[in-house]
């Protein structure tokens, strides 16, 4: 190995090792001891009910050029949280049947880094009042008793986020 | 021995006696309803209206249609005019496909919503509404 390959090999190495860090999330807490990333410099409001946890965060509207947006829910669902994934992905499908003009592809179960099992969802819909379509990736996943919705939402997605959004599901202090 | 048989025998005798004592003290039950004292009848003011014979007034059947008096009495199809027959063809002649899709659409897409909200309820993504878009 000359130098130049090797110079270009590590180049190759930082870019990889930089892209596997994922976006920049920080971390706030849903009910039930559950954690949640979400992106760093987005402005949170909490709409939590006594039935429901929700989390709405989106970036400032200066720097919102995409329509970003995110809702993490986390709602207690003993009955349904023991069904098996293909019925949860059943009522994800079924679900965005609400939504106008909506588009939806075929549910594909997931596994997140720290082990919890759910299933997902992308498609398209246009939002009322509005005349441009919007594209959706909505996961639920499974937590003992209860059903965390993540439902991400803009003009262009950003999958590498979304995923790391998922994935940041966890426990207080694992 | 002998005297306990006697006694026995002594008190049954009694049993007996009593019973049939009791039996004869009232008369039968259905001799108390033909008795004369019973038969009286409830006395009204006036005198008693009993209808003519033959001139009974039944109560009509509600699910049995008037009679119309007769056969020559009957309005036929052919009696009416143009005007008429198209009133009562009406829902007939018309074509009602048009009506019936736009029923079938109404309610498919009723269904629809009922089921999406059902399954919204089931993975408590019901109060999201149609979800954030900035």
């Amino acid at each position: 190995m000359n130098r130049r390959n090797f110079i270009f090999g590590l180049a190759l190495l930082t870019a990889g090792s930089c892209g596997s860090s994922g976006p920049s999330l920080e971390r706030t807490t849903l009910s039930g001891g559950l954690e949640v990333g979400v992106p760093t410099g987005w402005s949170l409001r909490d709409f939590s009910s006594l039935e429901h946890t929700t989390l709405q965060a989106t970036p400032s509207s200066d720097d919102n050029e995409h329509g970003e947006s995110l809702l993490v829910t986390r709602a207690y669902r003993p009955a349904q949280a023991t069904a098996p994934i293909a019925r949860i992905g059943r009522w994800l499908v079924d679900a965005q049947r609400k939504l106008p003009q909506a588009a939806f592809g075929h549910p594909t179960p997931l596994v997140t880094k720290n082990g919890f099992s759910g299933v997902r969802v992308e498609g398209e819909f246009v939002p009322p009042n509005k005349d441009t379509a919007y594209r959706r990736l909505h996961a639920v996943v499974v937590d003992r008793d209860s059903l965390v919705n993540v439902i991400y939402t803009a003009k262009e997605l950003d999958r590498e986020r979304f995923d790391a959004i998922v994935d940041s599901l966890s426990r207080e202090g694992q | 021995m002998k005297r306990n048989l006697l006694l026995t025998g002594i008190i049954g005798l009694l049993i007996v006696f009593a019973v049939s004592v009791s039996r004869g003290d009232n008369p039968p039950i259905d001799e108390v309803g033909d008795s004369p004292v019973d038969d009286t009848t409830e006395p009204i003011t006036g005198t008693a209206v009993m209808p003519q014979q033959g001139s009974e007034n039944p109560m009509k059947d509600p699910f049995t249609p008037y009679d119309i008096g007769g056969a020559a009495a009957a309005w036929n199809y052919d009696d009416l005019t143009d005007a008429e027959k198209a009133v009562v063809d009406h829902g007939r002649a018309d074509d009602q496909t048009a009506v019936q899709a736009a029923y079938a659409e109404a309610s498919m897409a009723a269904a629809d919503a009922a089921k999406a909200q059902s399954a919204q309820i089931q993975i408590g993504a019901d109060l999201l509404g149609d979800g954030v878009v900035p």
